[in-house]
């Protein structure tokens, strides 16, 4: 069965994450997706060496190809006139024009909304940029670092009182990304309805911003902040984190606390607890937080996190591992539902890749094709535009192609 | 104009945050989303008493407040056959379902997907769960917090040695509702050109691990974690954060960071080092690292940040504040985006409100109305369900509605 989006084709003109995201996403999905690429490629391709790290595999890099599944890679040289005519081409054909570059940046080059809405009323043109195309910053370069720092999620994350937290790169533009394809999907649905194409634009704060919704609305609605947290002096100990024996860490979750404390206690193996004044209503463990997390501090290090989670599972408890991300991928909740799927690679071979977020139970999501070589399929689709074996030499010659 | 969503139905049986974040987004884009609510109410409306944290503002909760807006309620006891009766009849003329129950309760309600499908087969039935649909703990509860630590969240945030990072709550349930909202967007997409309906899951933790795709993409191809950073070791110390002289922080952010070396030297007051072969190269920074972001900690805290925002702003240095919550709200770039947005709330008057993550240019996203008091909606959607004045208040006798 075909994906939610068969039949939709996709040009995008993208580079690093936020943009290639969005389309990779719209290519699980079942769009047709074009990479058009300049001749010194989409520079996501030597990531790995920008930030110091070594990928090595066999010529390919995890980053790239995990932003870039699912498309074709077409390589054109837009500042020849031979090569924006091919460009123009595809456009007129596309449904959805997608780009990350700076917001003046295609305006510059010829190519911004106006231009192309016109040629094509039908286009979905969506600009996934780092601050949105309006306000005093609209040009300001971003990057991931630059969204999550600014948006919030770093002054979310971390104990109360602590520097800013630390956050894996990349995340930022994972969710940039997803909420731009998310928008694309949205304005074909309305296409559908007007017969119209429209521009839209989504950005790294806006999306960012998007997913801190809960944590914002504090300071909007009531004029002051949700405090950070503070592990130690959680102000609900059982639904709180504790470290095993093992160093590894799990959670307790009882959003019920006072149905659940028998269980804990009993579980916990501190009966003696259940019943004491300090400790046996939402308010008294509240107000001796320090000291009930400091009791079962000392508890939870007696044991394994196995061990804890076998009598966990007997007693009725709430839990859940906190995973590390090597950990998730092998998860078996995460594989049987394909959030993160095994996909045979033509050069990494038999390899686990991050799957799909929803399960559509008629119009499946699926991995169809690996990242592309650069300009792997340039000559293909210049085919499927018309052009002949001849003109692709041409093209060649004028260097308006690789 | 309309939203992109504008005449499409949704009836939502949701609670807490993840399925009412995903009305409310489906709401934002102009549909038309009842909430059913039973007797008693979504819990959400009480949630700060849960949490222990004080709302009071005049009986509405933010928490609540935040992601129930755009909606409309209804209060039907779906235990009493007319109840039912009424619910269906929703249903024969909604486009879409949305519930985050766990994938049991609704078939043991007698409203699951088969059930639902049958009735109106062009019917998207949406199911945001914790787990997903499939594997061994597709039943198991589960809330925001065992959704973050399961899904390795927790073990990106925080530094390289240290426990699992503490997040504010809410991040991962507002998360999976975006995805959610937007698996909807795709399936009424795909409606249009196949006619059917379908069903349609996502989760807590499919969400997440979307989220994080290039930090699982590692693990997955290489068999290996990218490793959790360490601020005072950054591998390249110009794409780094810094605490200034007034206790704020500020990312800088060079990912070509030969070519902005001599802007920092400049910026910062140290162009002495600029030539340092100890310094200058990619290479020589990363393995001099702790020693540059050591000297650049003494640097910063010499000036506060707004002192060093200008000099950066003159010397070409890509930076952002790392905001608070609080300053995110005073942040021009947001609201020239509307990504926050001014709401005339009926209780609390002009208030400021998370706005949208996406800006269509011919179908705009808007707030049209706050958060429904429990049931405030029944008599009008009752109406519109052609029941009469006389019927309701037989329904009422018989406490199927209160």
């Amino acid at each position: 069965m075909p994906g939610p989006l068969d039949g939709v084709k996709v040009v995008e003109l993208t580079m690093f994450q936020q943009g290639p995201v969005c389309g990779t996403k719209l290519g699980d999905l079942g769009a047709d997706v074009i990479k058009v690429e300049p001749p010194t490629g989409d520079p996501a391709r030597g990531f790995m060496r920008i930030i110091g790290t070594m990928v090595g595999l066999k010529g390919r890099n995890y980053y790239f190809e995990n932003h870039n599944r699912n498309k074709r890679s077409i390589v054109l040289d837009l500042k020849t006139e031979r090569g924006m005519e091919v460009f123009l081409k595809l456009i007129d054909r596309a449904d959805v024009f997608l780009t990350n570059l700076s917001i003046e940046a295609p305006i510059k080059m010829g190519i911004g909304p106006e231009v192309l809405l016109k040629r094509n009323p039908r286009l979905i043109y969506a600009q996934a940029s780092g601050w949105g195309r309006k306000g005093p910053d609209a040009n300001g370069l971003s990057f991931d670092y630059t969204g999550i720092g600014r948006s919030g999620l770093m002054m979310s994350c971390g104990e109360r009182g602590t520097p800013p937290a630390q956050i894996l790169p990349g995340l930022g533009d994972e969710l940039g990304g997803m909420v731009c394809a998310w928008a694309v999907c949205t304005a074909l649905y309305a296409r559908e309805k007007t017969g119209k194409g429209q521009l839209v634009d989504t950005s790294l704060m806006g999306s960012i911003m998007c997913m801190l919704s809960l944590v914002l609305s504090a300071p909007a609605i009531l004029g002051q902040e949700f405090p950070r947290e503070n592990r130690s002096a959680a102000g609900n100990p059982i639904y709180n984190h504790y470290r095993a024996k093992d160093d590894k860490w799990f959670i307790l979750a009882h959003l019920q606390p006072d149905r659940y404390w028998p269980n804990v206690c009993r579980a916990l193996g501190m009966p003696e607890l259940e019943k004491a004044p300090r400790f046996n209503s939402i308010e008294a463990r509240g107000e001796h937080a320090e000291e009930l997390i400091a009791i079962m501090d000392k508890q939870c290090l007696t044991k394994t996190r196995e061990e804890w989670f076998g009598i966990f599972k007997k007693e009725g408890i709430i839990y859940t591992p906190i995973q590390s991300p090597r950990e998730v991928v092998d998860d078996p909740q995460a594989l049987a539902n394909d959030y993160v799927a095994w996909f045979d690679h033509p050069v990494l071979g038999r390899t686990k890749m991050v799957g799909f977020p929803w399960d559509f139970n008629q119009t499946p999501a699926s991995v169809r094709r690996e990242a592309p070589e650069f300009g792997q399929h340039t000559e293909e689709i210049l085919l499927e535009l018309g052009y002949t074996w001849d003109d692709t030499t041409k093209l060649r010659d004028e260097k308006a192609i690789l | 104009m309309a939203g992109p969503l504008d005449g499409v139905k949704v009836v939502e049986i949701t609670m807490f945050q993840q399925g009412p974040v995903a009305g409310m987004r489906l709401g934002d884009l102009g549909a038309d989303v009842i909430k059913v609510e039973p007797k008693t109410g979504d819990p959400g409306r009480g949630m700060m008493r849960i949490v222990g944290a004080d709302t009071g503002l005049k009986g509405r909760n933010y928490y609540f407040e935040s992601n129930n807006r755009n909606k409309r309620s209804i209060v039907l006891d779906l235990r009493t056959e007319k109840g039912l009766g009424i619910f269906l009849k929703l249903i024969d003329r909604a486009d879409v379902f949305l519930t985050n129950m766990s994938i049991e309760a609704p078939q043991r309600m007698g409203i699951g997907p088969e059930a639902l499908l049958k009735r109106n087969p062009r019917l998207i039935y949406t199911h945001a769960s914790g787990w997903g649909r499939k594997g061994p703990d597709a039943n198991e509860l589960s809330f925001d917090y065992t959704g973050i630590a399961r899904s390795g969240t927790m073990m990106m945030c925080g530094e390289r040695g240290g426990p699992p990072g503490t997040l504010i709550p809410g991040i991962g349930d507002e998360h999976g509702g975006l995805m959610c909202a937007w698996a909807v967007t795709a399936a009424l997409y795909a409606r249009e050109r196949t006619g059917k309906g379908q069903l349609v899951d996502t989760s807590l933790m499919g969400s997440l691990i979307a989220l994080h795709g290039v930090n699982f993409a590692a693990p997955g191809v290489l068999g290996q974690e990218f490793p959790r950073l360490l601020r005072s070791e950054a591998g390249n110390p110009i794409y780094n954060h810094y605490k200034c002289k007034d206790d704020k922080w500020i990312v800088i952010a060079h990912l070509q960071p030969d070519r902005y070396w001599p802007n920092v030297c400049k910026a910062m007051g140290i162009e002495e080092l600029e030539r340092d072969p100890k310094f200058s190269t990619i290479e020589a920074r990363h393995d001099n690292g702790k020693e540059l972001v050591s000297i650049l900690d003494k640097q910063f805290a010499t000036k506060t940040r707004d002192e060093w925002m200008k000099i950066f702003k003159k010397e070409n240095v890509i930076h952002t504040p790392i905001q608070s919550a609080s300053e995110v709200f005073q942040d021009p770039q947001a609201l020239a985006n509307d990504y926050i947005v001014p709401v005339d709330h009926p209780v609390w008057g002009k208030i400021k409100m998370l706005g949208f993550p996406w800006a269509f240019h011919e179908t705009p996203a808007s707030v049209k109305r706050e958060a429904p008091e429990l049931g405030q909606h029944t008599e009008e959607i009752l109406l519109e369900l052609d029941y009469s004045w006389d019927d309701i208040a037989n329904l009422k006798s018989e406490e199927v509605i209160p």
